[in-house]
């Protein structure tokens, strides 16, 4: 078996070149990500074991020595493997003990139907702890879940990666911060320290006041039963077939988090810092690697004002989204993190909640205009929130900042992150705004979508913005530039992610049948597009870029896939389905959509132009069809589309993938056992997309979605589809060969400038190569596009 | 949509080409009409034949013993499933067609059949029941059942020096003789090998012995000497649990081959022998895959409950097993990642099913195998066919597809035709010959395949007097 | 006079038919190979070429279809 071993070693030197460059990342070249990043986080579990790891006759690695079963094994639920992969059995009577457990301590590598696998990582033992698990719980609970003894190394690093984090907080309390912590030793630790030194106020260390602290009230969400549901969901912890010792210890895992009596008897031991060091304590701490747990205890912030708003009586939140913010204010205070929810479950509500719990200044990122309005939409629609509380500050709708006595009223302000990043110029209105909000001692930062955002100007944001406690809210903690591990350290872990397939289950989301489709090339075109380079050289100068793009054109314009994409949509309408057909290329948006007589919108379309259009589709029964660019991508709310159809795709993108998939899955009111919703990846075969298409599919294949794979469409002989003849086929060969090498590429994600001026230059030029010098009927066309959406205008009517 | 066919083709046995999908009877067939015909004077092997034809077999069987003939059906579909069922009678010299168009039934196999069904299926046999003695039997006899029959699969997946020398030298000899190994110092699996493996146990243990019947035939055997036994054996599982508890004397007058046989049914576990002067054997469980009429068999439930095998739409693959052998099996076509005491992880990948595919193995084997092996929590949540996800067994197959995308066929092209005449006539010689592959009028050209040239020639031959440049 | 000529003949679909074209064109394989293009689905190629040819077709479709199926 000479391949296997060839096999093995592959897989090995990826493995090692992954850990290389975790590592590089954290200790190396970058030295701001470098002093971010503690150096425990780069700990990894498979390092301290995979050089003497035994492989069996099969190529796999073999830990039946490490890990004797124990005598009732079939009632535990996990193997956990001592390179830190715990494999969880869902059929098992223990799963819902063992689930909430693993979300909290490890990442999900894939949750599918059956047996579900979870990694544990330097950052998820991070999040345990700040969500205020023990080390000796986290090995203790996981000991009585797993079939086996639990591997050593995994103990070892259990303790390793949870020793020095969550002892010490950093404390907002009327207005002064303080460093606490109930752990001695730590604390002499950070007072010996001279950088620590410099930035006390005053260099007493005193135990707390303890007897300060009343006894903490619980926190409520919503209005009512929340007992109800948190038994529901706890399970039915008296069936017989649970383990009494892992019943037993359910409680105490699942329970809100106080500390541990043990720990709690323990003196609290504070010492105050200087506001201005805030900065510098924090990134010492990061350094002596005791990472500072930011924690705001908003009850007792009396300096700044409430903002006395609250949910709305008929408000009712769903228990993951109730158990979702339990973990954030878990202690009565406020932790910063990242909340993980599909699309479409309801992540707007989470952060509406969680401002009116914090109840003080908030400040709402999100990353376009659309999607500011409305995150507006959504304030009024679940809280009690006055009109006068809301003010946004984008480019197109700009409140005006609170002046005067208004100044230091609280408000809810929502922006966009390039708006608040932007470091050039800006209008006098625009400056204003951004004084007020660089003024602000904010409660909560909430920040939507926080994947999507670029490193670089995330730090930024966060340079400018003063907040007291920063919430993440995101659908995909993936990242193709894996970067997400610095959002762990610049926002905080990751409080919680729900399961797609069981919110699914619940009916929760939209039940979605996936299907990459395959589109024969045409002759023709595929004898094009082979003429283009096939491979990817190494240097990828301009002309090699033009090529690719030119391939990737033609595979997108292929006949077939123009014809089945009309079947479907043909299809689809019949059905009285509401379908968005999404495309990178805009080119092809513009082509398809033209043919097809749909509206169409994309970078350049204006704001009023966006919002007529989505309207429309929202409520015209006339307008079924919409296509999209990739500026549709995230934050746009299309509550009906329930099909979505993609003939062009950025890369391998695993998240736009999954951003995709979220458009369609807010539930649909037929709730049945049927699928309600479609989605379908449209790829020229033979082509580099089908390559694309597996990668960008593979953080969804792993939350248990199933594409089918379809290459038959019965019924499309006998549908009257365009490009039915070889001679239109050809035609539109030729117009797709003379475009520019701009349309061939794909659209640029304009970032929207913080003054409100967009530059479009570029894309008139391609404009203008496209009405060139194409034939006479072509120009007829192009001559439609200039003019824009003559489509939308007559559905305005 | 879908690229899910309906039955799930049963892969295909080799060796034997199995046109009635049961080897027994194929093997019956190929058995010489002299020694065919003493079996059917043995009541016993008259009843066991009953039992392996299919249903409607033995419905026109018994409509011919007690009636002297059999109904016609109205149906049409009926009609021809009766004719190929009579067909298969007159093959196995049941019943033959009379000049008048009448069937006949085989005397000696009505007489031996009436016997046999007056008497009842295990008093046929004359096999001796003994007291039964537990101390004879020992210990977890179904256990070690099944740890035989095991290490001749593993010999065959895995022939290592240790699995080669926990078999006989008849199994081996009897693998190479049915091609599933090649090679003499270092044993290796055949594409055949392979395709037996992913077997169901009743097509597997079927495939063992009518190989041995097979290799004693070619021996010069009598066949009926070893049949006979054998048959009377198989019998015995009918009288249900109950008879594993039973022990039988093993004849001291039987012959060396029937000895022989006793030897190999120990060795495949479908019988104990503690010891061999215990002169006693006991039957096992195993006994029943034999007993079980094969074209009944393949997705019985028994074998569906066992199921240890969970595949999810990740292709993520969860066996929990410890058994070498399963291992080996899904490794065949899996990229194993994890080995666990009780279970064992893989990843069913592009490049692991190609590798099987290499080996001559077939999607819908693998398929199958994945069925058929499905952990009863997949069958509970999803039936017996989606127990495998679609999308999975659809890939499987797309891969395999993926290796047809050419067809290619060792031809000739004949061009620039004299006239239109001589273009039409090769065209329509060869249509009518069967060696066309492609012509076209307006090209004129024709392709025939690569016997067809020959008669091309001769074509020309007999129509011009022959003049071809080639 | 009629000719004939041993060879391959070859059924694919057109795209695969049309890779083949290219590989012709391109003499990736060292030389042309193509007899004749017959028709949408149908080419006669040469016979000695058919191994080499095999597993260039082999490469193509590896790396058409990188695995994707790595755990990450």
């Amino acid at each position: 078996m000479a391949t296997k071993d060839r096999k093995r070693r592959g897989k090995w030197d990826t493995f090692k070149s992954d850990e290389a460059q975790s590592s590089s990342g954290a200790g190396g070249s970058d030295k701001d990500t470098a002093a971010a990043v503690p150096k425990a986080a780069s700990h990894n579990l498979n390092a301290d074991n995979t050089s003497s790891v035994m492989v069996d006759e099969f190529g796999a690695k073999d830990y039946r020595k490490d890990m004797p079963l124990k005598g009732d094994f079939t009632a535990r639920p996990l193997w956990v493997a001592p390179d830190g992969h715990i494999f969880l059995e869902s059929f098992s009577p223990v799963y819902k003990h063992a689930r909430d457990f693993l979300i909290a301590i490890s990442e999900p590598v894939c949750r599918p139907q059956h047996i579900h696998e979870y990694q544990l990582t330097a950052y998820s033992l991070y999040a345990a702890v700040s969500v205020g698990l023990q080390t000796k719980d986290i090995i203790e609970y996981l000991e009585r879940l797993s079939k086996s003894q639990l591997p050593k190394g995994v103990i070892t690093f259990i303790q390793m990666c949870t020793v020095s984090y969550g002892k010490v907080k950093l404390v907002l309390k009327h207005n002064r911060y303080f460093v606490e912590s109930r752990h001695s030793d730590v604390m002499q630790k950070l007072l010996k320290d001279t950088v620590i030194q410099s930035c006390i106020l005053d260099d007493r260390v005193q135990p707390a006041q303890q007897t300060n602290e009343p006894a903490q009230e619980k926190i409520k969400f919503s209005h009512g039963n929340e007992k109800d549901i948190s038994e529901k969901d706890g399970g039915d912890a008296a069936d017989g077939n649970v383990p009494a010792d892992i019943d037993e210890f359910y409680g105490k895992i699942d329970g809100d988090d106080e500390e541990d009596a043990e720990i709690r008897n323990l003196q609290l031991l504070t010492f105050e810092i200087k506001q201005e060091t805030i900065e510098t304590v924090q990134r010492r701490c990061i350094e002596l690697e005791y990472p500072l747990l930011a924690e705001y205890d908003f009850r007792n912030d009396t300096m700044n004002p409430n903002l006395g708003i609250d949910l709305k009586p008929s408000t009712t939140l769903r228990p993951y989204q109730e158990k979702s913010l339990r973990k954030m204010f878990g202690n009565s205070r406020a932790r910063s993190g990242v909340i993980v929810l599909p699309c479409g479950a309801g992540k707007t509500l989470v952060g509406v909640t969680a401002v009116t719990t914090v109840n003080k200044r908030c400040l709402v990122l999100a990353n376009s205009n659309v999607s500011v309005e409305q995150w507006r939409a959504q304030f009024k629609l679940w809280s009690t929130i006055q009109d006068k509380q809301l003010v946004r500050f984008t480019r197109e709708a700009k409140d005006p900042a609170p002046s005067g006595a208004d100044a230091t009223k609280p408000v809810v302000c929502i922006s966009t992150y390039s708006m608040v990043a932007y470091s050039g110029r800006r209008t006098l209105q625009a400056e204003e705004a951004m004084k007020f909000i660089e003024k602000q001692e904010w409660g909560l930062l909430l920040l939507d979508e926080v994947h999507t955002i670029p490193a670089k100007m995330f730090r930024r944001v966060l340079t400018i913005v003063q907040a007291h406690c920063k919430l993440g809210l995101t659908a995909t903690l993936v990242r193709e530039d894996d970067k997400i591990t610095d959002l762990n350290f610049l926002i905080g872990p990751k409080i919680y992610e729900a399961n797609w397939m069981e919110l699914q289950k619940a009916g929760h989301i939209a039940k979605v049948q996936c299907a990459e489709v395959w589109c024969p090339m045409t002759s023709a075109f595929y004898s094009y597009y082979l003429r283009f380079f096939i491979r990817y050289p190494l240097n990828l100068n301009i002309f090699f870029r033009s090529q690719i793009a030119r391939k990737l054109l033609l595979a997108v314009m292929n006949p077939n896939k123009f014809r089945i994409c009309q079947f479907l949509i043909k299809f689809h309408e019949r059905r009285n389905d509401k379908i968005i057909v999404f495309s990178d290329n805009v080119f092809a948006l513009k082509r398809y959509a033209i043919e097809m007589q749909k509206p169409f919108l994309y970078g350049e379309t204006s704001q009023n132009e966006r919002m007529k259009i989505l309207q429309n589709f929202q409520y015209n029964p006339r307008v079924n069809t919409i296509f999209v660019s990739k500026v549709a991508d995230t934050s746009f709310d299309l509550p009906e589309a329930n099909v979505l159809i993609q003939i062009s795709a950025h890369g391998g993108s695993r998240r736009q993938e999954a951003q995709r998939l979220g458009r369609i899955l807010r539930a649909k009111k037929h709730s049945t056992d049927q699928f309600n919703a479609f989605f379908y990846s449209l790829v020229s075969q033979d082509t580099v997309e089908m390559g694309y298409s597996r990668k960008r599919q593979r953080f969804l294949v792993n939350q248990g979605y199933a594409y089918k794979v379809v290459n038959k469409l019965p019924g499309m002989e006998s549908e009257d589809l365009k490009l039915a003849t070889k001679e239109s086929q050809l035609q539109l060969l030729s117009q797709v060969l003379a475009t520019s090498d701009a349309d061939a590429e794909e659209e640029d994600i304009k970032e929207e400038l913080a003054d409100g001026t967009i530059r479009i230059a570029r894309r008139e030029a391609t404009m203008a190569s496209m009405s060139g010098g194409q034939g006479a009927q072509y120009h007829a066309k192009a001559k439609a596009i200039t003019e824009r959406h003559p489509l939308f205008k007559r559905f305005r009517q | 949509m879908s690229q899910e066919s309906t039955s799930t083709a049963a892969p295909n046995t080799t060796g034997t080409s199995s046109k009635n999908s049961c080897l027994f009877l194929d093997f019956l067939i190929s058995v010489p009409p002299k020694e065919r015909q003493r079996m059917l004077q043995k009541p016993s092997c008259c009843f066991f034949i009953y039992r392996m034809l299919p249903p409607i077999a033995q419905q026109v069987t018994i409509q011919l013993i007690w009636k002297g003939s059999f109904p016609k059906a109205d149906d049409l579909e009926v009609t021809k499933s009766i004719e190929d069922q009579v067909k298969l009678l007159e093959d196995l010299g049941i019943v033959s067609k009379q000049a008048n168009g009448k069937y006949l039934i085989d005397n000696d196999y009505k007489r031996s059949y009436m016997y046999a069904a007056m008497l009842g299926a295990a008093s046929i046999s004359s096999l001796v029941l003994e007291t039964n003695d537990e101390k004879r039997r020992g210990k977890e006899v179904e256990k070690k059942a099944v740890e035989r029959w095991d290490c001749i699969l593993r010999y065959l997946a895995l022939p290592s020096e240790e699995n080669t020398q926990a078999v006989s030298e008849t199994t081996r000899n009897l693998f190479k003789k049915a091609n599933f190994t090649s090679g003499d110092s270092r044993i290796e699996i055949t594409t055949s090998g392979f395709q037996f493996l992913l077997l169901s146990p009743v097509k597997q243990m079927w495939t063992y012995v009518i190989e041995y019947l097979k290799l004693e035939m070619s021996q010069g055997q009598d066949i009926v000497e070893v049949i006979e036994p054998l048959i009377q054996i198989v019998l015995l599982a009918n009288r249900g649990f109950k008879a594993e508890k039973e022990c039988y004397q093993i004849d001291p007058s039987w012959s060396i081959p029937q000895q022989e046989l006793l030897n190999h049914l120990r060795e495949l576990g479908v019988i104990f022998i503690r010891k061999r002067k215990d002169g006693v054997f006991f039957l096992t469980h195993l006994l029943t895959h034999l007993a079980t009429n094969e074209t009944i068999d393949d997705t019985s439930a028994e074998r569906v409950s066992n199921g240890k095998v969970i595949v999810e739409t990740n292709f993520r693959v969860y066996a929990y097993t410890s058994s070498l052998l399963q291992l080996a099996i899904i490794a065949l076509f899996t990229e194993m990642t994890y080995r666990f005491q009780d279970m064992s992880v893989g990843m069913i990948t592009r490049e692991s099913v190609r590798g099987a595919l290499q080996h001559g193995i077939t999607a819908a084997q693998i398929i199958s195998f994945l069925r058929a092996n499905a952990h009863p929590q997949c069958i509970a949540t999803s039936g017996a066919i989606n127990c495998l996800p679609i999308t999975v067994a659809d890939q499987i197959r797309l891969w395999e597809d993926e290796r047809r995308r050419m067809d290619l066929k060792d031809a000739y092209i004949y061009s620039h035709f004299e006239s239109e005449d001589e273009f039409q006539g090769v065209c329509d010689y060869a249509q009518e010959r069967g060696i066309l592959l492609w012509a076209n009028a307006q090209q004129k050209l024709v392709i025939v395949n690569e016997e067809g040239h020959e008669y091309v020639r001769q074509w020309y031959k007999r129509s011009k007097g022959g003049e071809t440049s080639t | 006079m009629v000719n004939v000529k041993k060879g391959v003949l070859v059924t694919s679909d057109p795209a695969f038919r049309q890779l083949l074209i290219h590989l012709d064109d391109s003499r990736q394989l060292g030389s042309k190979f193509i007899v004749r293009e017959l028709d949408d689905t149908h080419l006669f190629i040469e016979k000695e070429i058919v191994p080499s040819l095999e597993s260039k077709v082999e490469q193509i479709m590896e790396n058409m279809n990188p695995e994707t199926n790595d755990n990450k």
